[in-house]
């Protein structure tokens, strides 16, 4: 390595240990552009100059750019091109990163702030002083620096101290710059990229690698003397991320977030956004959210995304105070809170001070009533929200607490939370539905009715249908004992019907007239499925008696003869068509009714006399019969 | 070890499927509120559909070991639980997955198959848990247990069956009817397919049919509360329906 291009440090570490990359990386790639986007800016209004009373500008550029411009490229390629992939996701990653880093153009980001402090003590380098913000920003992970004010600090936005890396989440190389200019105008560029433990000639090295020159040492800042995208000539602090992923090169989405996440802030005028060309600020956000270019405008569509309607309820609502006892003390809370019976889901925006939405809280049990609110506390509500949110700031719960007893604390106050705001919601329920007194409940009955109806039919064995009318037979006394099966069977699924109609009977005459000659006739006959009440069995050593009484059902009474059809039900109640087989196991049946000798088919017995309802067969058992059967009869008229 | 649980609705979720090959699942989006608890996950072959006998035979045998070294000592509620399982193998078993089943990055249809595949008889992990917990609550075995593991493996069509009907699920069944068949010692014979009844479905055989009648006769017929010579006799009775069972007789390979 010649020493000119060793512009990236990476510190030398005895030995490999961890093969994968750092896994916030990934956490963040997953929120993608709007997690980015969100998370810079949140760190922009956390080092806003409190004694100016300006708001904090944050420019984002999206755009391209030679691959040249880019510093330490050479080393970082050859660093890249070092780096052993020990698993399937981060052979895949280093795969990606070998194909992203040749490209000419380049596409990158960057989030550029104004009325803020950017980074003090830049000149000294990794200096490990509380009070060079420059050494702890560029050279140090998973802390933040601590205001001397602790209501400041309690305002702040970050607190996980894991912000930063979401820069690095985005870029194909996981690489990015931040170019500050501080108090006195001096200006530095520093860098990080993260890639994963690695050997590159004798040594082997940490996964992260500074942008920086080794002096002793200590890491050193360069001067900023790059290329225009790095540009940082007011106080400030401005990322710049080079080789943004595809996925994340997206205006539109930048935007939305812009508005999704700061839009109290936006319209406190505590901050203006510029994307682009594009300015938002108080003057222009609403024309933004209700842009369908951005925003769905359709009231009733709004079912994920909240903001317009959040907008609206922040400028025209009027704040009520809701108080939530918290263990000694009471927190208090705005909440601007609109009813609109429009409003599909019901959502509470929470915004810390700071004027960032945290979540789009649902209350228990009221998710879909027509309702959109907001609701921001004060200095001590803040502090104590920060404690609740995971690490992406995106969701207040209790899980992110280690010790048991705040972890109980947090649960009551979430609960108390919920009990607060449904006391509004109901309260804006009933001023909007005035009860007068009466309620007609006959529909209400109707329907319970219906219920009732069809769950009883479910639940008994035989049902009648006919007409599309209901009727449920329960016990033996009842007429309807028969199903017309026909339909493809559908076992007890189909609802029952009232009383059976001519249409039934109709084609019985030609069934009827010639028992014998079936050809012509077997297809139009009607299949009924008998109730098992009206079935009655005996065996006998080698014998059987079967008798069925059908005077339930006129229809099937008042043939003559008809045919029998068996099928079996297994063990669980479920039936088997075809897997019985009649010739196998019954070697001679008599009708007793007329004392003659049936007809036995493999699947039917056939020509069966009916008198007065009544169907009585002795069948001879063949020696492999399976007395342990059970069966469910068909009658075929 | 703290598995998250996924949110109900993540069988039909295709972004899951996406992040899971890109081995982020990490999002909150997927997951819901719930946790669960074990001490410790160990690996374990969950999917056997594929490769030779005697891979899928090892492969049981080292599930069945794992999951009773482990899993099986966990409250049911857990171990019985589709979505701890899912929640499991999506969070913390990825690298094991990817590893011996790599087809699941082809498709999403290989994905829904091995690991989110529905928490019935025809999941693997269902099959092992169920075989385990039989085998180790088991108060009075003739055999081994590792015997009875292997009758299981080797008897998979017929465990198949028991498991799929309700009335069958039972501990002490299974070892009745393993117990019968080891005794008889006809393993092979019930594996065969039957050839000569074509007015039988397509893949009958002579192991199926035997637990089907007994499903068909049950409860006149009560075979789950038979002991072990009755239900020989039954078992014998069934099959005879399908083949000439006179050569059968018991080899007395363990006392009864």
């Amino acid at each position: 390595m010649n020493a000119a291009d060793n512009q990236w440090q990476f510190s030398k570490i005895p030995n490999i240990e961890e093969s994968n990359f750092n896994k916030i990386l990934e956490r963040f790639y997953s929120l993608g552009v709007a997690g980015l986007t969100r998370e810079n800016i949140q760190n922009s209004l956390d080092g806003r100059l409190t004694e100016l009373d300006e708001p904090v500008v944050v420019k984002i550029q999206l755009g391209k750019v030679n691959r040249q411009a880019i510093p330490g490229m050479g080393s970082i390629v050859q660093r890249i091109n070092s780096l052993e992939g020990r698993n399937g996701y981060t052979k895949e990653t280093i795969s990606h990163m070998k194909a992203s880093m040749m490209s000419e153009e380049v596409r990158y980001i960057s989030f550029e702030d104004s009325n803020t402090r950017g980074l003090t003590g830049a000149k000294y380098g990794q200096s490990n002083s509380k009070e060079h913000t420059w050494g702890i920003y560029a050279y140090n992970k998973g802390v933040h620096f601590e205001e001397k004010d602790e209501s400041f600090e309690a305002s702040r936005g970050g607190s996980h101290g894991v912000g930063k890396i979401a820069s690095n989440a985005a870029s194909d190389v996981h690489m990015m710059f931040f170019a500050n200019c501080d108090a006195e105008g001096e200006q530095h560029l520093g860098g990080t990229i993260q890639l994963i433990e690695h050997k590159l000639g004798d040594h082997y090295y940490r996964s992260t690698g500074y942008f920086a020159k080794l002096e002793g040492s200590k890491f050193m800042p360069f001067e900023n003397q790059y290329d225009k995208i790095f540009e940082k000539t007011t106080r400030g602090l401005k990322i710049v991320i080079p080789f943004l992923r595809d996925s994340f090169y997206r205006e539109d989405e930048v935007i939305r977030s812009v508005c999704d996440s700061f839009f109290v802030s936006i319209m406190e005028k505590k901050l203006v956004v510029h994307v682009n060309d594009l300015v938002i600020d108080a003057d222009s956000i609403d024309a933004i959210v209700t842009d369908s270019q951005y925003y769905v405008q359709e009231i009733e569509a709004m079912k994920k995304v909240f903001t317009p309607l959040y907008v609206k309820t922040y400028k025209n609502q009027q704040p009520r105070l809701i108080e939530i006892p918290h263990a000694n003390t009471v927190f208090q809370f705005n909440l601007y809170f609109n009813y609109d019976e429009r409003i599909p889901k019901g959502r509470v925006g929470i915004i810390r001070t700071i004027g960032m939405k945290i979540e789009d809280f649902t209350v228990k049990n009221n998710a879909t009533k027509p309702f959109n609110a907001v609701l921001i506390g004060g200095i001590d509500e803040d502090s104590y929200l920060k404690s609740l949110e995971n690490e992406s700031h995106t969701k207040i719960s209790s899980d992110d607490l280690k010790d048991p007893a705040l972890t109980k604390l947090a649960k009551k106050f979430i609960s108390n939370l919920n009990k607060e705001i449904v006391k509004v919601i109901d309260e804006e329920m009933r001023s909007h539905n005035p009860v007068d007194g009466k309620i007609n409940t006959s529909d209400l009955l109707y329907t319970m009715e219906l219920d009732f109806k069809e769950n009883l039919s479910q639940s008994f064995g035989t049902v009648k249908i006919k007409n599309g009318k209901n009727i449920v037979t329960s016990d033996e006394d009842n007429k309807a004992e028969t199903t017309p099966a026909k339909v493809k069977r559908k076992k007890r699924e189909n609802d029952g019907a009232g009383k059976p109609k001519e249409s039934g009977i109709r084609r019985k005459g030609k069934a009827r007239d010639k028992g014998e000659d079936e050809s012509a006739a077997e297809d139009q006959k009607d299949e009924y499925k008998i109730n098992p009440y009206r079935v009655e069995r005996l065996l006998l050593h080698d014998q059987e008696f079967i008798q069925l009484n059908l005077t339930g059902s006129p229809e099937v009474a008042k043939a003559k003869k008809c045919n029998l059809k068996f099928n079996i039900i297994d063990g669980m109640g479920k039936e088997y068509i075809g897997e019985f087989n009649m010739k196998e196991n019954y070697s001679d049946i008599i009708d007793k009714n007329t004392s003659n000798p049936c007809v036995i088919e493999s699947d039917v017995i056939k020509n069966v006399s009916i008198k007065n309802g009544i169907v009585h067969l002795q069948l001879a058992l063949k020696p492999k019969y399976n007395r342990s059967l059970k069966f469910i009869y068909y009658v075929e008229v | 070890m703290k598995i998250r649980l996924l949110k109900e609705g993540y069988k039909k979720d295709e972004l899951l499927y996406t992040a899971f090959k890109n081995g982020e699942v990490v999002d909150d989006l997927f997951f819901s509120e719930e946790t669960m608890e074990i001490e410790e996950a160990p690996d374990f072959p969950i999917y056997m559909g594929k490769g030779s006998e005697i891979q899928k035979k090892a492969d049981f045998l080292a599930a069945f070991q794992a999951i009773a070294s482990s899993y099986v000592k966990v409250d049911r509620d857990i171990h019985l639980d589709e979505r701890f399982w899912h929640s499991l193998l999506i969070t913390k078993k990825r690298d094991y997955i990817l590893e011996k089943y790599p087809q699941v990055l082809e498709s999403y249809r290989e994905f829904s198959n091995i690991v989110i595949k529905g928490f019935d008889w025809e999941n693997y992990i269902y099959k092992c848990i169920l075989a385990v917990e039989y085998i180790e609550d088991a108060t009075e075995l003739v055999l081994s247990k590792e015997q009875y593991y292997e009758l299981i493996v080797d008897n998979l069509d017929i465990y198949n069956y028991i498991i799929k009907y309700s009335i069958f699920r039972n501990g002490e069944f299974l070892v009745k009817i393993l117990t019968v068949i080891h005794n008889l010692g006809i393993s092979e014979l019930l594996k065969g397919k039957i050839t000569d009844r074509p007015d039988l479905g397509k893949d009958e055989r002579y192991g199926r049919r035997v637990i089907f009648e007994l499903n068909k006769a049950y409860p006149v017929l009560m075979s789950p509360l038979l002991d072990i010579e009755a239900l020989e006799e039954e078992f014998l009775k069934a099959l005879g329906n399908y083949c000439d069972v006179s050569g059968i007789e018991s080899q007395n390979k363990v006392v009864l």
